[in-house]
């Protein structure tokens, strides 16, 4: 399946993106003209420069007159720092948990998958959801505790596979013959062999973990007020659809090309991966 | 059978963990008689309430009293309205329903003759188009794409209504909100089990003895791609679930979702349990009718031979 | 090319001209100017190596080449003219026309379907004699079945039944038997000669055994990088070679009169040099196997893998042990290294009894296993150097740059070039592999060396250079080596002594020569008589190897 191949421009562009999104997540701050805390009531709604507005406010301003600039560059440092942790914390915890699970085998291996098709029946979204309800007060550390359970099941899944068919495999056998221990057949001989695949899903599933994370926070339940994130601004914008439609365009657009370029990249590695 | 019976088994252990999930984050939640009665209530009442109920007993006890009232469908009351929560619940599930099935007759209608078209056509601009397409319509939010609908359709053209529900024409963006990111799935997923099978030798054997691959893809391939749809059917499932919350927040749709989302916001835990409990049951049936299809369909599986095959991943 | 004169009187059934491959991206075209002519009712065979362009002839005859693959040249089918190049003329032959089966039996049909929908699928006709006519001589309980509910063998005789139940007029087969037992394979082959003979279906046989293509076949096609080397009647082309590469094809099989010599005509060897007999094993027993049993859970039901085996290997002996898939010997030899645990009786190392519950570390150092796969035998993502190291970093034998410089002579020993050292396995051929195994399982001078199919998965010319090197190891090590192998030739080529196992049991042990020339059990008795073997006549002339070293020179 060579045919993201063949579209290097779309993989270029995309590459491109993700390469602004990191800048703007690395230096949000230094790069926002305004405080994101400046809150200015005379000066709401104002429209951004490409429907007539001033150059103070590239973007316009939101219902309390901030600059919408400055929020959508928080934003994405937001969004952008939790779904990279999430990503990677769910990808060591399940990585972690398949692996054991395919090496001890036995009971463990049972109560692990157990625990696989618990977390498959769930919908990711609705177990968040109950997390969230059971927590008497929004916390972030939590929020980011309950992303990094998101989708660590795939990886479980797939290290557990990889391990299995490895432990089967003449090169790992010679090296249980030869009485390496589980660890350095692990760490040194299975991983290596794993980690592309592992890669590849984690850039399948970073776009994904954004889109949690923003849907929650567009429903109000995941990152709070002051703090904001894309998600908390859409969801802020949604009720000025009708008289400023910008607040909440603004950041759609900017998930719009993040998790789109970012699955495409994710999509084509796929494709390089499963050709070898 | 004994594949049944184990299968069975573990459907159960399932439904146990999931009951035991939401029994541990309610005493998470903190004391349920004061969820019950709120804050005002004198210590007798409450201490009546716990010997009543049991809430002095020890865990496991509790657990088991737990089970029992969910088995009578009694999840307790909601803390908001002070109605049973299930009642709650029930009154709201046909709207969703109303959203989910068309969404999935929709999302297969679509998305699976658009996959084997792809695959059929395998390296055309068809099949790039559908790829990039699945992709793309995979990666957009769905409150994202709600309120692009929204703000196109009825900010913009003013042709359809924005919410709520005021007749059919209500159901074109909650059901196309939906719909987009399951017909790409059900789209990606048939193009590569289409793929995959037409490269499987037995496809060479057919096309040896001269048979037409018209034919070929008729009785040999749809055959096998059907058993892993029928896999990824019980898994999305639980997708459309997830979509129909969002979708319900999005366009004020008075279904289950939405009260879930409000009941989640105001730390109704009565209901949110009732609406998960439900949701998992949903899942682990679906799942459990899934395998047994399979297990009908497929008879390697008859046969017990080996366990069952590994599912497919959600992914295409 | 030149057509014997008998082929030009009858009216060939094919005729084949200037057949040539190239798939997109690469340089080399897969096979180029190939042709041949066949008679109806004449089974013509192609022999050659991996990579030789056997198999991508048929598919190419059948138009069952990918798109991405330049075709070129024309047949002449029936006195019907077909330009290869359109995949949609050949396309309309297949069925009535030509028909063709495949390597791999099991794979070949659906898995959602009965035998009887295979046959339903292609004929309106009662699918028995069908089957019959397919070598199952019962169909009656097999037309409900599935396909995984079929052995092998059966799975092949039913996609020749497919193919059958269209009535070709030829039918190409692919190396149908290699991946079947060698009694199978027997029942396969006559049952081709049968409906060759019988029904005048013309077969073309593509296999890497020359001695199966003896058997089977009047007339042979060599093939080698693609192009046909050599062409004539199979017994010619054995005893008379006229090209270089036959000739050293043919070297580089083991048969009786080449036992126990070094095989194939190397560059810089002399041809069939005879190795110093081997030296009188000194009866010390180095691993013995004890009423050794193995259980293992099959659906829920104990079954016993290995039953009551007893063996043992002496110090400077190759012990062969043979059987047919599913007859315990790999699993009998998986408990000298832990990789399978008695169920009673015990496995003596030097007179100590393996208890794998409290491993030794000495014990892994003196047995070592090689695999058969010589792809899943290194892994994938190190560098060659670093996995032959390994065995000497687990065991921390020395300091870094004494494993190092142990690992080049180890790698040397096996002759593989420095250049390789960096390399990952993924760049390397089969062969050179196969000798990296073979180094990393010597890294740390084991008393015992097990091979377990370690040559089956490897071309004849490779084969040939690894059993050389396994001899000169017994030779310079006095090392023990089990090797097992369901190749008899092999077998017979390089052991000492034999034992036969079967259904978990040992049927029949000895000395390799008698067991070979006076077989006790029946069931040996079988299994040498399925064999096929090459005429020994076939051994190559004096002028044979002169043309080889003008070839090469």
């Amino acid at each position: 399946m060579s045919l993201l191949r063949q579209l290097p421009p779309l993989i270029l562009a995309s590459f491109v993106v993700v390469a602004v999104l990191l800048v703007c997540a690395l230096f949000a701050g230094p790069l926002s003209p305004h405080d994101i805390a400046q809150v200015d009531l005379r000066n709401r709604f104002q429209p951004p420069v490409l429907l007539g507005g001033s150059w103070t406010n590239p973007l316009g301003t939101d219902s309390l007159g901030r600059d919408l600039l400055s929020l959508v560059l928080r934003g994405i440092q937001v969004s952008m720092t939790i779904a990279a942790i999430g990503t990677i914390g769910g990808a060591v915890l399940g990585a972690t948990l398949g692996f054991v699970a395919a090496w001890i085998g036995g009971w463990v291996d049972n109560a692990i998958g157990v625990l696989i098709d618990f977390q498959a029946t769930i919908p990711n979204l609705i177990l968040a959801l109950a997390l969230l309800a059971a927590l008497p007060q929004a916390s972030f550390t939590l929020f980011v505790l309950i992303m990094i359970v998101y989708g660590w099941e795939q990886y479980a899944r797939l290290a557990r596979a990889i391990a299995l068919s490895a432990k089967a495999q003449p090169y790992v056998q010679a090296q249980m013959i030869l009485g390496a221990s589980a660890a350095r057949i692990i760490t040194r001989s299975i991983l290596p062999n794993a980690m592309a695949v592992l890669l590849v899903n984690m850039s399948i599933n970073f776009p994904k973990t954004i889109l949690v994370e923003s849907t929650l926070s567009f429903l109000g339940i995941g990152i709070q007020p002051p703090d904001t994130s894309l998600g908390v601004l859409i969801g802020q914008g949604r009720d000025q659809l009708y008289n400023a439609p910008w607040v909440a365009l603004a950041p759609g657009f900017v998930i719009l090309i993040a998790t789109v370029s970012i699955s495409l990249l994710g999509d084509w590695a796929r494709d390089l991966v499963d050709k070898d | 059978m004994s594949w049944v019976v184990l299968r069975l088994g573990r459907a159960l252990l399932t439904l146990l963990l999931l009951i035991a999930f939401t029994f541990f984050t309610l005493a998470m939640n903190g004391d349920p008689a004061a969820a019950k009665f709120g804050p005002d209530i004198d210590p007798e009442t409450l201490e009546a309430f716990r010997e009543k109920w049991g809430l002095n007993y020890p865990l496991w006890k509790q657990f088991l009293i737990y089970l029992d009232g969910i088995w009578r469908l009694d999840f307790g009351l909601s803390f908001r309205t002070g109605r049973q929560a299930w009642e709650l619940v029930s009154a709201r599930l046909p709207a969703t329903l109303a959203l989910m099935l068309p969404t999935m007759f929709f999302s297969i209608a679509l998305g699976v003759p658009l996959g084997i078209y792809a695959a059929a056509h395998r390296g055309g601009r068809a099949d790039r188009l559908t790829i990039i397409a699945a992709v793309i319509a995979l990666a957009i939010p769905a409150f994202l794409l709600g309120l692009l609908l929204m703000y196109v359709f009825s900010v913009w053209l003013g042709w359809l209504p924005p919410s709520g529900w005021v007749g059919w024409s209500s159901f074109l963006m909650p059901v196309a909100t939906m719909a987009v990111s399951t017909a790409s799935v059900y789209a990606r997923f048939t193009r590569s089990a289409m793929v995959e099978v037409m490269s499987h030798p037995m496809i060479e054997t057919a096309e040896a003895s001269g048979l037409s691959r018209r034919l070929i893809r008729r009785v040999h391939a749809l055959p096998n791609i059907a058993l892993p749809l029928i896999t990824i059917t019980a898994l999305e499932f639980g997708n459309i679930i997830t979509y129909a919350v969002v979708t319900e927040s999005v366009f004020a749709w008075p279904g289950a979702g939405r009260l879930l989302i409000e009941s989640v916001a105001g730390r109704d835990y009565a209901v949110v349990q009732a609406i998960i409990l439900l949701t998992g049951s949903t899942m682990i049936l679906a799942n459990l009718l899934a395998d047994l299809a399979y297990g009908w369909v497929d008879p390697r599986i008859k046969d017990a031979r080996r366990p069952r095959p590994h599912r497919k991943e959600a992914r295409a | 090319m030149t057509v014997p004169a008998d082929m030009t009187t009858a009216q060939p059934l094919l005729h084949v001209q200037g057949l040539g491959v190239r798939f997109a991206g690469t340089e080399q075209p897969a096979c180029e100017e190939i042709g041949f002519t066949l008679a109806p009712g004449e089974i013509l065979g192609i022999v050659g190596e991996s990579g030789s362009g056997k198999s991508v002839t048929c598919r190419a005859l059948m138009g069952l080449l990918p798109e991405n693959a330049a075709l070129d040249g024309r047949m002449r089918f029936e006195g019907q003219d077909v330009l290869l190049a359109d995949r949609r003329a050949s396309a309309r032959l297949r069925g009535p026309g030509l028909s063709m089966i495949f390597q791999d039996p099991m794979s070949a049909l659906d898995p959602l379907m009965t035998v009887r929908g295979h046959i339903a699928l292609r004929s309106p006709a009662d699918p028995a004699p069908i089957l019959r006519q397919a070598g199952l001589a019962d169909p009656g309980p097999l037309l409900d079945a599935y396909p995984h509910q079929l052995s092998g063998g059966q799975c092949q005789r039913v996609a020749i039944a497919c193919a059958l139940a269209r009535d070709p007029k030829l039918l190409i087969a692919d190396e149908p038997t290699t991946a079947l037992d060698v009694t199978v394979q027997a029942g396969i082959l006559a049952q081709l000669r049968a409906l060759a003979d019988d029904h005048g279906m013309a077969v073309i046989f593509v296999s890497h055994d020359l001695a199966v293509i003896h058997q089977l076949c009047a007339r042979v096609l060599v093939m080698h990088r693609g192009r046909v080397v050599e062409q004539g009647p199979v017994h010619e082309v054995l005893t008379a070679p006229r090209h270089a590469y036959t000739s050293r094809l043919i070297a580089a099989i083991p048969r009786p009169a080449l036992r126990g010599q070094r095989l194939g005509l190397e560059p810089g060897a002399t041809p069939a040099a005879p190795l110093p007999a081997p030296r009188a094993a000194a009866d010390v027993p180095v691993l013995a196997f004890d009423d050794v049993t193995v259980r293992y859970t099959r659906d829920g039901q104990p079954f016993d893998a290995v039953r009551q085996v007893s063996l043992t290997l002496h110090r400077g002996e190759i012990l062969g042990l043979v059987g047919e898939s599913g007859s315990g010997k790999s699993t009998l030899a998986k408990t000298a290294v832990g990789l399978a645990r008695t169920a009673r009786g015990q496995v003596r190392l030097l007179d100590e009894v393996l208890d794998w519950t409290r491993p030794r570390m000495q014990w892994r150092r003196d047995v070592q296993y090689i695999f058969q796969d010589p792809r899943g035998a290194l892994d994938p993502a190190a560098r060659l150097l670093r996995q032959v190291r390994l065995p000497l970093d687990i065991h921390r034998a020395g300091s870094r740059a004494e494993r190092d410089s142990r690992a080049r002579a180890l790698l040397a020993e096996t002759r593989l070039e420095p250049e390789l050292y960096q390399r990952k396995p993924a760049s390397l051929s089969g062969g050179q592999r196969q000798r990296a195994t073979i180094a990393r399982a010597l890294a740390l001078a084991p008393q015992v060396l097990i091979c377990d199919e370690s040559v089956s998965a490897l071309d004849v010319s490779i084969q040939a250079r690894v059993l050389n090197l396994l001899m000169d190891l017994r030779e310079t090590h006095g090392i023990a080596i089990l090797f097992i192998s369901h190749d008899l030739g092999v077998i017979h080529h390089l052991c000492d002594r034999v034992a036969v196992m079967r259904h978990g049991a040992l049927v029949e042990s000895g000395p390799t020569g008698q067991v070979f020339d006076a077989p006790q059990h029946p069931y040996t008795r079988q299994l040498l008589d399925a064999i096929p073997l090459l005429p020994d006549a076939a051994v190559p002339t004096p002028a044979a190897r002169n043309a080889f070293a003008e070839g090469t020179a």
